[in-house]
C-alpha cells in the first residue's frame, strides 16, 4: 500500500514559518497565523498516532508545530508587554514616556 | 533560443565548428547584456515603487514604539539597491529570512532529507537576530 503525505503538513510549516515574518502589526498577525498552524498540526498528529504506517510527512508537521509555537511565544510577548504597559500607566502616560525618551535622542 | 541554435547548426554545423561556436557566444552575450540592462532600468522603476509605497507600521504610527518587524522594508529596499552592509545594520535577519523562504520553497517542492530540521536550526537563527536587534534598537 502506498504512503500518502499528511494532509495540510506543507500548510502548516508555511504558516509556523510566517507566523513570525508577520510578527508586525501588534502581533496580531503572527498570532492568527500561528494559532491556525497549532490547531492543523494537532489534528494531523492525531491522525498520524493513529496509523503511523499509513502517511508520510510527519518531520514536516513536528517542525511546524515548534516553529508555531515559538512564533506564539514571541507574539504572545509583545501583545502581554503592550497590554501591561497600557493597564499600569495608561496612554497619557506612555505618551509622555515616548516623548522623554524621543527628547533624550534629539 | 533553442531553435535558433538548431537552425544555425544545421546551416554552419557541418562546415565549420568553430564559427558556429562563435556565433552562440556572441548571440548569447549580446542577450545577456540588453537583458541585464533592461533589468537594471525595470529594477530602478520598481525601487521607486517600493519606496513611493511604503507601509508605516501601526504601533510605530501611533504610539512611537517600534514593533519586532520595523525596518524590514527600509532594509529590504535598500539591499535592493545593492547596499547589502547598510542593510544587516538596518534590520540583520532580513537575509537569513529571505534565504528560508527560498530554501522553504525548495523544500516543500523537491522533499530534502534534512530540510525540515535545517528550517529549524535557520528559524532559531532568525529569532535570535530579530530579537537581539530588537532589544539593541529598543532599550540600549
Amino acid at each position: 500500500m502506498e504512503k500518502q503525505t499528511l494532509p495540510n503538513s506543507t500548510l502548516i510549516l508555511v504558516f509556523g514559518i510566517l507566523s513570525i515574518v508577520g510578527c508586525c502589526c501588534y502581533g496580531i498577525l503572527g498570532l492568527i497565523f500561528a494559532i491556525v498552524a497549532l490547531v492543523l498540526a494537532k489534528k494531523a498528529t492525531a491522525l498520524y498516532t493513529e496509523s503511523p504506517e499509513l502517511y508520510e510527512g510527519y518531520n514536516n508537521v513536528k517542525t511546524g508545530k515548534i516553529l508555531a509555537i515559538i512564533g506564539l511565544i514571541l507574539s504572545a510577548l509583545y501583545v502581554i508587554s503592550l497590554i501591561i504597559i497600557f493597564a499600569t500607566i495608561g496612554y497619557d502616560g506612555y505618551m509622555e514616556m515616548v516623548r522623554e525618551q524621543m527628547g533624550q535622542y534629539q | 533560443m533553442m531553435v535558433i541554435w538548431k537552425w544555425l547548426e544545421n546551416r554552419w554545423g557541418n562546415i565549420n565548428k568553430i564559427s558556429t561556436f562563435i556565433l552562440k557566444k556572441t548571440a548569447f552575450v549580446s542577450l545577456g547584456s540588453f537583458f541585464y540592462f533592461n533589468y537594471i532600468l525595470k529594477m530602478n522603476d520598481i525601487i521607486t515603487f517600493f519606496e513611493s509605497s511604503l507601509l508605516t507600521c501601526p504601533s510605530k504610527k501611533l504610539m512611537g514604539i517600534e514593533c519586532l518587524g520595523c525596518g524590514l522594508q527600509r532594509s529590504f529596499i535598500l539591499l535592493m539597491k545593492g547596499n547589502i552592509l547598510e542593510s544587516i545594520k538596518m534590520y540583520p535577519a532580513l537575509i537569513p529570512l529571505l534565504f528560508m523562504m527560498v530554501y522553504l520553497t525548495g523544500h516543500l517542492y523537491f522533499n530534502f532529507k534534512n530540510g525540515a530540521r535545517f528550517l529549524k536550526y535557520f528559524y532559531f537563527l532568525n529569532i535570535i537576530l530579530i530579537v537581539a536587534n530588537y532589544i539593541i534598537k529598543q532599550f540600549l
